[in-house]
């Protein structure tokens, strides 16, 4: 009778463990699904999503870049984040390496708030720090300063860490439930479409893997005419599935941030981009 | 309470086939019920664009006095609440079939 007992406990335990979170193991496997999707597509080219997939789309994307759309906002990014604030500091003092290719390091769990922070979202922070509003987090100046600063940090490995305590692997894990929940009147979860059909079409786009999904971020968008951060993306594709959008700043679009980006883990950051 | 606001829907709905017109009372009522329902949706994260459209529809007619649109948007509103609080309970479980495995 113990012995069965001491049977079930050992059948019990690896269970257990699987349900714990653990990121390292999600990112092997949700890297492995896209390796057994697309074997011939090498892990460094999903950063730039949809043209992986559609040969006219890429040229005309190539030839879109010989004048990259998103110049004017790096420029103007560049000079803002140049500018001192009333008080005499900069952004760059708010920022490891004075804020210079670190883009590859967010979204961050903030330990003290309990909260994961964006670059975005470090980005009116330091503003607030100075005693300046905070920006918009979807599309001008802030999408701007976010294009420079990712600008300089282009090539560099995504590296987003999740500390192994408590609070960080909670917001880990529910940003992953959000990324795999069916909501909105459609049904749909995240990973219905960017999981389940990269690569297929979907009223005249092509959907893009959820693998490197967040790299090319923020970018340039003909249909917006401007930058949007991807928040703003967040919104366009819950409202898509008619899913009220949440606040560009809640908690749970920071936590989806958090998962998603980690889950490109080891590619390289390619932003700004330029989209359809 | 939420009980008795039910009841009382009910028996508005009831009005409203019994005479063409629900009074401005049962539509108060009807909208208050489809608000209840849209903040619970809210809170489980996951509210539909059409609850809200509804909901608002629900608001215009009764503040201009029209008990039977405030009803009939209401009724709607609820319903789709309703629909997606269902949605948000299954999916706390069913999500993980969407997880992919090594
Ligand atoms: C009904 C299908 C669908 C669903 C569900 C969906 N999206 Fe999208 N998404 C699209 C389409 C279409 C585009 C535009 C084409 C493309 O780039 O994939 C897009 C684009 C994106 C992009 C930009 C990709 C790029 O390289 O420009 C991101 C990021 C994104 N979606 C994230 C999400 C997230 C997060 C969710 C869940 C909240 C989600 N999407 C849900 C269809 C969907």
């Amino acid at each position: 009778m113990r012995r069965w007992l001491l049977l079930l406990l050992a059948l019990a335990a690896p269970v257990a463990a699987a349900a714990a979170p653990n990121p390292a193991a999600d990112r092997a496997a949700f890297q492995g699904w896209f390796r057994h999707l697309f074997p011939q597509l090498p892990l460094a080219k999903y950063v730039d999503g949809p043209y992986n997939f559609s040969a006219s789309e890429r040229a005309q994307w190539q030839q879109i870049m010989e004048l990259p759309p998103y110049g004017f906002a790096v420029d103007h990014g560049k000079a803002l984040f140049d500018a001192r604030f009333p008080d005499g500091a900069g952004y760059a003092s708010c920022f490891p390496h004075g804020g210079i290719g670190i883009a590859q390091d967010y979204p961050q769990f903030d330990p003290k708030t309990g909260r994961v922070v964006t670059l975005p979202i470090a980005i009116n922070r330091c503003r607030v720090a100075h005693g300046l509003p905070k920006l918009k987090l979807t599309t001008g100046d802030l999408a701007d300063i976010d294009a420079y600063m990712v600008r300089t940090s282009r090539g560099h490995k995504i590296d987003v860490v999740v500390p192994d305590t408590k609070p960080a692997l909670a917001a880990y894990e529910a940003g992953k439930e959000y990324f795999y929940s069916r909501r909105g009147q459609l049904n749909f979860s995240c990973a219905s479409c960017h999981l389940q059909y990269p690569g297929h079409r979907v009223r005249g786009d092509t959907l893009a893997p959820a693998l490197g999904i967040t790299a090319s971020f923020p970018i340039y968008r003909s249909k917006w005419g401007n930058m949007g951060t991807l928040v703003r993306r967040f919104i366009g594709c819950n409202k898509n599935i008619r899913s009220a959008p949440d606040k560009p700043d809640s908690l749970a679009y920071r936590d989806l941030e958090y998962f998603l980006t980690a889950m490109s883990n080891g590619l390289p950051i390619a932003g700004p981009g330029a989209r359809p | 309470m939420r009980g008795a606001a039910v009841v009382l829907l009910a028996l508005g709905i009831g009005f409203a086939h019994a005479a063409p017109a629900p009074d401005l009372a049962a539509a108060k009522v009807a909208v208050a019920a489809a608000d209840a329902a849209a903040g619970r949706a809210r809170a489980a994260g996951d509210q539909w664009m059409p609850t809200l459209a509804a909901l608002k529809a629900a608001h215009v007619a009764l503040a201009r006095g029209d008990a039977a649109a405030a009803v009939t948007a209401a009724t709607h509103a609820r319903h789709l609440a309703l629909l997606s609080l269902r949605q948000a309970a299954e999916q706390k479980r069913l999500w993980r079939n969407e997880v992919p495995r090594q």
